[in-house]
């Protein structure tokens, strides 16, 4: 386990979106709502 | 930036998203990341839901700029469904709520492009010629827009 201080956790930002991570169910929910895709190709620690 | 809120409730209302990471979602990253060409993270793209991508915003932009940038993608995918008084309406939004964006004299540009494309009346693109001599003169698109001036 890695040991992050309390104050590092309490700096790090809290992400406010809900992210599926199935392209092909979201294409398909996106369709069904008629709206657009936001695809996040993302490195960043989650 | 998703800790924005106004980022947030953009992207929760207008979009439905989803992130493929690098690491934990490696194989739809590598298929669909090989399908939109996705060499650099981060990449964020707008895609239509036939899988049409309509814009791509490749690195980090602060919350403010990449808020303008989503609203400029959202009124990108209304303009490529010819949905053309839509378009016009979004790319005026990207103008209102985010007018010394970089995504704005781009804004400006096409919604006189989509308002041609509505009406039919050439009127609109001279109209935007001369909007571009008021704001955004130094910018590409203000010599995109001259020809209609």
């Amino acid at each position: 386990l890695l040991f992050v201080p309390a104050k590092e956790v309490s700096a790090m930002p809290q992400e406010l979106i809900h992210w599926s991570h199935d392209y092909d169910a979201t294409s398909a929910d996106a369709a069904r709502q008629k709206k657009p895709l936001l695809v996040d190709f993302s490195a960043a620690p989650m | 930036v998703y800790s924005d809120r106004a980022v947030a409730d953009f992207v929760q209302h207008h979009f439905v998203p989803v992130r493929l990471h690098v690491k934990d979602d490696s194989e739809q990253f590598q298929r669909v990341g090989g399908k939109f060409n996705a060499q650099w993270t981060p990449t964020i793209l707008i895609v239509d839901p036939d899988g049409a991508e309509r814009h791509r915003i490749e690195g980090f932009l602060p919350a403010p700029d990449f808020a303008s940038q989503l609203a400029l993608g959202l009124a990108k995918s209304a303009f490529a469904r010819s949905d053309f008084q839509e378009a016009a309406r979004a790319f005026d939004e990207v103008l209102q709520k985010h007018p010394d964006s970089e995504a704005a004299p781009e804004a400006q540009y096409w919604a006189g492009v989509a308002r041609y494309k509505a009406s039919g009346d050439a009127g609109a693109l001279g109209e935007t010629a001369k909007r571009f001599k008021d704001r955004y003169a130094d910018t590409s698109w203000a010599k995109k827009a001259s020809v209609w001036g």
